[in-house]
């Protein structure tokens, strides 16, 4: 009896613990709304395809322009909810967002921007000079933390110089100052709802933007909608789902199903099932190739600081294999820092590389180095796949020259303190130089002195040369001057070996083929959603 | 058999406490800046510090254990996360249960295949089915579970297109998680059901039942299996109590929002907050199951409730000829 009574309590506890669960309808962590929904997707789905559904791989952390970074969960919402008062397109071309003209203000150090009229929150509070100063000068001053601004545009002293002008001063003169503005760091956000929410905004984003945003789950996915208001005139596509998927092959699986409209981080191996035609009704978007990938030296090593050293470790790498061996093909050969879209670009160099792949050049410069019977070297990475694998090429290659490697692939967490501190490690491999557009994008990471993980720069002596022509080249307002002093400070970069860039990795989305109109920023990969639609 | 009780859940204080402490210590000793990971690359090593302060971070270690022992018992607070700033209680109130529901089910179906199957094998040893049931248990023991998670879904949502390959929406999207978890499961129950059942058919007492007559069926369900049972309610306790922190593969696979996906984001991105509640809330929920397989197992098993009884009768013995 009494066992019968045991088992009887065993088996309602395990059907309590099932009941729970049933009790989570779409499970995940706190649900943020931020409007009313509107329309179901079912219905909106009877009069046409007018619900675009996208797979991301990670959870989003916020929604903020200022702190959640360029994760594209939280970008692909940031981008189509807020905007910029300038605008970048994939060739690094501005044109007008919030701000319809832009200019010099007096002797290049401040910029003038003249605004849109006519336009509106999505919670209804009109757009003035006023939210411009809110958003930069008052909200982003308490919230944002690192960027340009701290050392390019003087917030605390905006002028308002009428309802749709403001003068930003700049705190240093810069051929950056306009194209910056593009970046979501420098969105517009609404005083009302940053009022209204608090501490909580981050999470109830309210913008001028095309969309509007109605909820997020977190561990499911955001959701937002057409802003029926929206200046620029309302989207044909008028709900937008993220949908959080970690696995890529499940993120394939569904868009062949139809249940997915759009993979932001596919697999390799889909994109090339997908252009062999094994998928049909699906498409692949090629994104331009902005990022470099570079093998960086630690000049705190003493090795490293040898110039031969440099150009035998340059002259020995095979770029080609790395990217087969690394990317699947899905790369191309860089042989210097610029991307190829990029005002400053030099093609004389892909014609005449200043290090090609030689292993006789390379034991010939070990020769005359302080290390001619080689040495033994650590490269750091963190633990990509792909960043791995160039380490393996790396290790390899090095070895044809008698030079023994030691590689390390940490945790991302590790890594960017290690490189900080910068005792460890005689190279690492690692992205750089977000460089899509003109010079002025580029220059933004360019500089040594910019990044804190670089191997501290100040130890070489071209160093101060180098520095000096960026600094020049950013102060340049004309873009050609720019171009061509970037130009110099790469060349002598490329003479002194103080990197070896290898190559550009190119970055895919895949589609329902019918999904038309979507308009991808160069900069950070951000897709604007306002002109999308799906064809009949 | 109370009293043993009580001492189980007041050791279970001592037992989370040295949880709590053991992942305190090792946060702090994991190199990696939570402060730098929020802000990112750029900021400097001032706001980094900033940062760190408002996170407090900067303060000494037993400062950072008492606060957090405080907000913990007085005020039922496991912090915020550092990445998104939401409740770490409310996230895991809403993922708990999502995670407890497919891993309940999926144990419910290892049961539901391992015991009738391990049973029947033990008892017709080396027939065909016996063979094929060994065959398959060693292919879903070995299999790693992310791969059949991902052949199941090539077969029923691309090919067959009959259940759905991600989400939690519907009763459909449970179904392939929790064969996942429940095959692999089933596998090893029944394993262990056969084993036990091919030992006690083979012990004099079932010898003896048959001797006297008793029908084959009852000897089998009714004196044998009883019997066998004990050793598996000991392995289905652990199985339910691993659900919380187990099941994050399957979690990953099939993009459910439960506490595996949950801890594996946190540990990426150096969210502490999420880290120690996680681990608490799952030791909380093993010591739980560890105790409820304990009394389980006392009340099944007379010989272990004697043994329970005659240890709280040597301690009042002894303490009566000390006083």
């Amino acid at each position: 009896m009494k066992r019968k009574m045991i088992c009887c309590l065993l088996c309602m506890a395990l059907a309590l613990s099932v009941l729970a669960g049933c009790g989570a309808s779409t499970g995940g962590g706190e649900t943020v709304s931020g409007a009313q929904t509107a329309e179901s997707g079912a219905q909106a789905e009877a009069s046409g395809k007018t619900t675009l559904r996208v797979a991301v791989n990670m959870d989003a952390p916020g929604f903020c322009p200022y702190t959640s970074g360029y994760n594209v969960a939280s970008t692909l919402i940031i981008r189509n909810v807020y905007e910029t008062l300038i605008n970048m397109d994939a060739s690094g071309n501005l044109y007008p967002g919030l701000a319809t003209e832009w200019a010099w203000g007096e002797n290049n150090m401040s910029v003038v921007l003249t605004l849109r009229q006519g336009v509106s929150f999505s919670n209804g509070e009109p757009f003035n000079a006023d939210s411009v100063i809110f958003a930069l000068r008052d909200y982003r001053g308490k919230t944002a933390v690192g960027g340009d601004a701290e050392s390019l545009y003087d917030f605390d002293n905006m002028k308002k110089l009428d309802d749709f002008k403001v003068e930003i001063p700049l705190k240093r003169a810069g051929s950056d100052a306009f194209i910056t503005l593009a970046d979501q760091m420098y969105a517009i956000c609404s005083k009302q709802a940053a009022q209204e929410f608090g501490d909580d905004y981050p999470n109830n984003p309210v913008g001028t933007g095309a969309y509007k945003f109605v909820s997020f789950t977190s561990g499911v996915g955001a959701v937002m909608e057409a802003n029926e208001d929206y200046w620029g005139g309302v989207p044909q596509i008028k709900r937008v789902e993220t949908v959080l998927i970690s696995e890529g092959s499940q993120a394939e699986i569904e868009l062949e199903n139809g249940n997915i409209d759009l993979v932001t981080s596919p697999e390799n191996i889909d994109v090339d099932r997908i252009n062999r035609g094994d998928a049909s009704g699906l498409t692949v978007i090629d994104l331009p190739a902005s990022n470099v990938k570079n093998l960086w030296f630690n000049f705190r090593s003493e090795v490293m600081r040898d110039d031969n050293v440099r150009k035998a470790i340059s002259c020995a790498i095979d770029k080609e294999a790395i990217i087969d061996v690394a990317y699947g093909g899905s790369a191309t050969v860089a042989n210097q820092k610029i991307a190829n879209n990029n005002g400053a670009y030099d093609p004389s160099y892909d014609e005449n590389p200043m290090y090609p792949y030689d292993i006789e050049l390379a034991r010939e410069y070990l020769s005359k180095s302080g290390y001619p019977d080689g040495f033994t070297m650590t490269i750091y990475s963190d633990t990509t796949p792909s960043e791995v694998r160039i380490m393996e090429c790396v290790k390899n290659d090095l070895a044809q020259i008698g030079i023994e490697v030691e590689i390390f692939a940490l945790d991302s967490n590790v890594a960017v303190p290690a490189l900080i501190a910068g005792e460890e490690d005689d190279m690492y491999v690692a992205i750089s130089c977000n460089s899509v557009g003109y010079a002025p994008g580029f220059l933004k990471n360019a500089s040594p002195n910019m990044t804190p993980c670089w191997g501290k720069w100040d130890l070489m002596a071209c160093d101060v040369e180098i520095n000096a022509l960026y600094e020049q080249a950013l102060a340049a307002t004309d873009i050609d001057e720019c171009n061509a002093l970037v130009r110099q400070a790469v060349r002598l970069e490329m003479e002194n070996a103080m990197a070896v860039p290898v190559c550009y990795p190119v970055s895919h989305l895949t589609a329902n083929a019918k999904l038309q109109g979507l308009v991808i920023d160069g900069g950070y990969s951000v897709y604007f959603l306002k002109d999308a639609y799906f064809e009949p | 058999m109370g009293r043993y009780i009580l001492k189980r859940i007041g050791m279970m204080v001592f037992v989370i406490f040295g949880v709590l402490l053991f992942i305190f210590v090792l946060l702090y000793l994991t190199p990696g800046d939570p402060a730098r990971q929020v802000l990112g690359l750029t900021a400097t090593d001032e706001q980094v510090e900033a940062q760190r302060h408002i996170m407090g971070l900067d303060k000494p270690f037993l400062e950072q254990f008492g606060d957090y022992l405080y907000n913990l018992f007085f005020r039922l607070d496991l912090g915020r996360s550092y990445k998104t700033n939401l409740s770490v209680l409310g996230e895991i109130q809403k993922r708990v249960p999502v995670t407890l529901l497919i891993g309940c089910l999926g144990v419910l179906l290892s049961l539901m295949i391992g015991i009738p199957l391990g049973i029947i094998s033990a008892v017709k040893q080396y027939s065909l089915l016996d063979n094929i049931s060994n065959v398959f248990a060693v292919i879903f023991t070995s299999m790693p579970s992310f791969w059949f998670a991902l052949e199941l879904s090539l077969l029923f949502a691309l090919r067959l297109h009959i259940l759905p390959a991600t989400g939690f929406t519907d009763y459909k999207s449970l179904i392939l998680p929790v064969v996942t978890l429940g095959l692999g499961g089933a596998a090893s129950i029944y394993r262990m059901s056969r084993s036990t059942v091919l030992d006690e058919i083979r012990k004099d007492y079932v010898r003896t039942a048959r001797a006297k007559g008793t029908k084959e069926s009852k000897v089998i369900l009714h004196h044998a299996v009883k019997n066998a049972m004990i050793p598996i309610i000991t392995q289905v306790g652990n199985s339910v109590g691993g659900i919380l922190g187990g099941a994050v593969v399957v979690e990953n696979v099939f993009s459910i929002p439960g506490m595996g996906t949950y801890l594996l984001g946190a540990i990426n991105a150096r969210d502490y907050p999420i880290i120690r509640g996680g681990v608490l809330v799952i030791c909380i929920f093993v010591s739980l199951c560890n105790l409820l397989t304990d009394i389980v197992s006392a009340c099944i098993d007379p010989r272990i409730k004697s043994y329970y009884k005659k240890m709280g009768a040597g301690k009042k013995e002894r303490g009566r000829k000390s006083s």
